[in-house]
This record gives structure tokens, sequence and C-alpha cells, in this order.
């Protein structure tokens, strides 16, 4: 792949209907559309998934920027995560979620459907309602559809271009928020205590 | 506070999949802030051994009643990155846990039903009595409901069980079978709607609703996912069991590991970065383009 002047969007988890795979395989075709870059790290369960994403490594194989990297790889996935710009989440069902949390410590601005503990831990820049524009953390669309994707991925590309400094100012405003299990272990021992005989 | 981890997976040592994250991450948090955190799990035969630190018997002839007679089991005792573990090993020639896998065998309700009832009896025998017992997924979920109908009239009458649903697609199913061997009996009992009874099918018993019905507070891994697996189909089927004890019911964030996902310490980049110096991450960046995988084409 080359090292290029261009925004560079990954997608990092299991490749199947649950992560909604076909969404996934879409974000990679709009990228390289609107001159972005795209890594993708991810292992299919399904075999014919699996026979899906070999065939369109094979096809993209002389693009400079695209890269598909099928399987487990740990240490490439740290790599990924801290050398992105943006990485997508699409997922279908998702009750918690860790990638886009993850990327949110790496400064790689999350692109996620709105859907589970994605809600919970991903706000629009552009459109949140419940935090203000200092808070928000990333781009956030709901419907399955192409559009939909395509709305969020264009206007994340569109601040990474025009805007910069905005751009690293949301990447900051990620990188700021605390999803260790400090606040988790806290709200476990309260229904502890709510629960035990005292 | 001491509380008591009943789990089928805990990380790295067993790890299939999110599971196994969330009982050690958690587990060592809880011991960060001063309380007392054991873990009992299944001793697999395929477990990452390397991982465990220490490992001996503990629990030498544990007896588990089981159907008309017992199954003697040994429990082990290690510590797996710090955090201390009980893995029950039963020696019988149903080899629950010799199977080379963790799941995905045609007797899996069998095999953690029978975790769940030796965990309780491993509490009872050794004479441990937690403030606490939480438990998780479909494979504990019977945990509470042999705990209330059961262990708390033979000494564990001050325990309490936290539930966490980390996946509502599998719920773990038995018919009366299940009854017999853990010794609840009595299907005329837990064949109701109000109790173990599946909601769609009369004729099976859902150890995931049991475990809601029985335990003291549950929770799932995040808010809106408690809120959508309550109102929408991603409850798959439990969204009214869910509505019913809403007043026990919440969803608490899962966290991730700031010492393995950390820009300022990881070492598998080639240059730290934080919020200070953002420009360190764009070194990164060529580093990706280039790292031998993605190099190459």
């Amino acid at each position: 792949m080359q090292d290029a002047d261009k925004p560079l969007i990954c997608f990092i988890g299991r490749l199947d209907e649950q992560k909604g795979v076909h969404l996934v395989h879409h974000a990679i075709y709009h990228a390289l559309k609107q001159d972005a870059q795209f890594v993708l790290l991810g292992s299919a369960t399904e075999t014919g998934i699996n026979a899906h994403f070999q065939h369109e490594k094979q096809f993209l194989n002389d693009n400079p920027d695209v890269h598909l990297e099928l399987g487990f790889n740990e240490e490439l996935s740290h790599l990924i995560y801290a050398g992105a710009d943006m990485i997508i989440v699409p997922s279908n069902y998702e009750p918690c979620g860790l990638t886009q949390m993850i990327g949110l410590k790496y400064g790689t601005v999350p692109i996620v459907r709105g859907v589970g503990g994605l809600v919970n831990t991903v706000f629009d820049r552009d459109y949140d309602e419940t935090h203000l524009p200092e808070q928000r953390n990333g781009y956030v669309f709901y419907q399955t559809d192409d559009h939909a994707l395509e709305f969020a991925i264009d206007r994340a590309i569109g601040l990474w271009r025009n805007a910069p400094e905005e751009f690293d100012q949301l990447v900051v405003q990620g990188m700021n928020y605390d999803y260790s299990w400090n606040y988790p272990g806290k709200d476990y021992l309260e229904i502890y205590d709510l629960i035990r005989v005292k | 506070m001491y509380i008591v981890q009943i789990a089928s997976e805990c990380a790295p040592v067993i790890k299939a999949g999110g599971l196994g994250d969330v009982v050690y991450g958690l587990s060592r948090e809880l011991e960060t802030r001063g309380n007392t955190v054991e873990i009992i799990l299944p001793k697999y035969d395929c477990m990452r051994y390397d991982h465990i630190w220490g490992l001996h018997e503990a629990y030498r002839d544990l007896f588990v009643p089981w159907y008309q007679s017992t199954i003697h089991c040994t429990v082990f005792c290690g510590w797996v990155h710090g955090r201390q573990c009980f893995f029950i090993e039963p020696h019988s020639d149903d080899f629950y846990f010799d199977r080379g896998c963790y799941y995905g065998c045609g007797d899996d309700n069998i095999r953690f039903a029978f975790f769940s009832k030796a965990a309780l009896e491993f509490l009872l025998k050794s004479g441990k009595r937690p403030d606490v017992i939480h438990c998780h997924d479909w494979q504990t979920g019977l945990v509470p409901v042999l705990l209330f109908e059961m262990y708390q009239y033979i000494g564990m009458e001050n325990q309490r069980v936290c539930y966490t649903i980390h996946n509502f697609k599998h719920q773990g199913f038995g018919g009366e079978n299940v009854l017999a061997l853990t010794g609840l009996n009595r299907p005329e009992y837990y064949f109701n709607l109000d109790r173990l009874q599946d909601n769609f099918n009369p004729f099976s018993l859902n150890f995931m609703k049991g475990g809601i019905v029985y335990s003291n507070f549950v929770t799932t891994v995040s808010p809106h996912h408690a809120w959508e697996a309550r109102h929408t189909d991603v409850g798959y089927g439990l969204g009214h069991t869910l509505h019913v004890y809403q007043e026990k019911f919440r969803g608490v964030l899962n966290g991730i590991d700031y010492d393995v996902w950390n820009p300022e310490v990881d070492r598998y980049i080639p240059v730290k970065f934080n919020q200070e110096n953002l420009e360190d991450k764009a070194q990164n960046k060529k580093s990706t383009a280039r790292s031998p995988p993605l190099a190459g084409c």
C-alpha cells in the first residue's frame, strides 16, 4: 500500500452478518471512489463470505490505496488502530462493541451504526442531541443502506480534507474519553452493594 | 466485599469471545478497588495452561450430587495474571470438559448445568460464603435457580446473585432431564412461564430466563442494548421477561483494558503518542502503509 496524503479508513473485526458485512464491502469501494485509503483486518466464519473477500482481495490486489488482510493478527491490529484516521463499525447487532472504544483511545475517529453499545460510546459530531459539540467524538448513521453509510463517511472525509484542525480537535475529544474498567467497576460495585445482605 | 465470579471463560486462559475479557477485566478492577475476587471455571483440557501460575489441588474429593448418584470432582487453584481462579475437574465417563473445545458439543446444556451445580457445591463444601456471586451468560443461568431453590436451605442463605448477559442469541435449553440430573426435579413447578419455561416452546426450559427470573440483579453490556433487548427483537424472545423484571435490569458498559490498548505504552506501535502530540500518530500512519503485510501490494 502506498504512503499517501489521503484519509485512511479501517475495519477491524469479524466478517459476518452481525458485523454488517455488506456495508463493510460497500465502504471499501466508497472510500476508493472518494480517493481515500482503506485497510481491512478481519476473518470470516462462513465459507461463502470468506470466498467473497478472497475474491475482492485478488480483484483489488494492484490498487495502491487498499489492503485486505484476511485472518487474525493481534500485532497488526495495534498498528492499524494507531495508523488509521477513521474506523468503521457498521454492525447490525452490537451489544457493547470494543473496536470503537479502542479506536477512540488511539485517536481513530469512529464511524458507526447507531445500535447497542455504539450508541452509548460514539456521539455524532454534527447531529448529536445529547452532547455538547466539545464532547462529540465521531460519526453515527442509523439505517443499513449504502446511502446512510456514505453520508457518514463523506462527512468524516470532508472534515479531514477541508478542516484538518477541526478534525484533529475531534480526534482529541475522542481520546479524552475514559472507556477503561474504571467507571464500569464502580457501577458493578454499586449494584453489588445494593443487593448484598448487610 | 467478597465476590465470586462463576463463568465459562476467563481471558487469556479460556477465551472464545468477549465474555472472557469481561470476566478478567472486571475482576481486576474490583480487586484494584480493594475487594476480594475469586473466579470459578471449568477445567477444560484445551485451555491455555501456560497462562496459569502455580496450579495445584485445592479441594480433593468434591462429590457433586448428579441424578441419583454423585460425580467425583477435584478442584484446582491457580493464578491467571494475578487473578485467583478455581478450576473444577469432574471424573466421570462423560468427560464434560475433556472435549478439546469449550463449546459446540451436543450436550452443552448438560455440561454447563453440571458446572453450575458443581460450582455451588464447591462453595458450600469449602465454606466460601461470598457477598455476591456474579455469573455470566446462559452457561451459568442455573446458578441462581439452584442457589435459591436448594442451596439457600442448606447453608447459603446470605449469598446474592448478579447475572450479566453478554449475548441474548444463545440462551441454553433443556428438558425434564436437566431437572432430574441437577436434583431440582418437580417439572410441574419449573415448567411455568413465571419460572423457567421458555416463552415460545412450552416443552423447553430456558436457562437464561432462569437466570433473569432468579437473580437479584440482571445486567447486559450497555445501556442501549438493555433498552433494545427489552423493546425490540434483539432480546430473542426474552423481551417480555426483561419487561417484567425491569426494576432489577440495567445496562452497564464494558470497559477495555488500557494496559493493552493504550497508544502511550503500546509496544506494537513504532511511535507512541497521546493527545498532546498528534503528529506522532501521523508517523504510525506511514508505518502502517509500509508494514510487511501491507507493503506487499
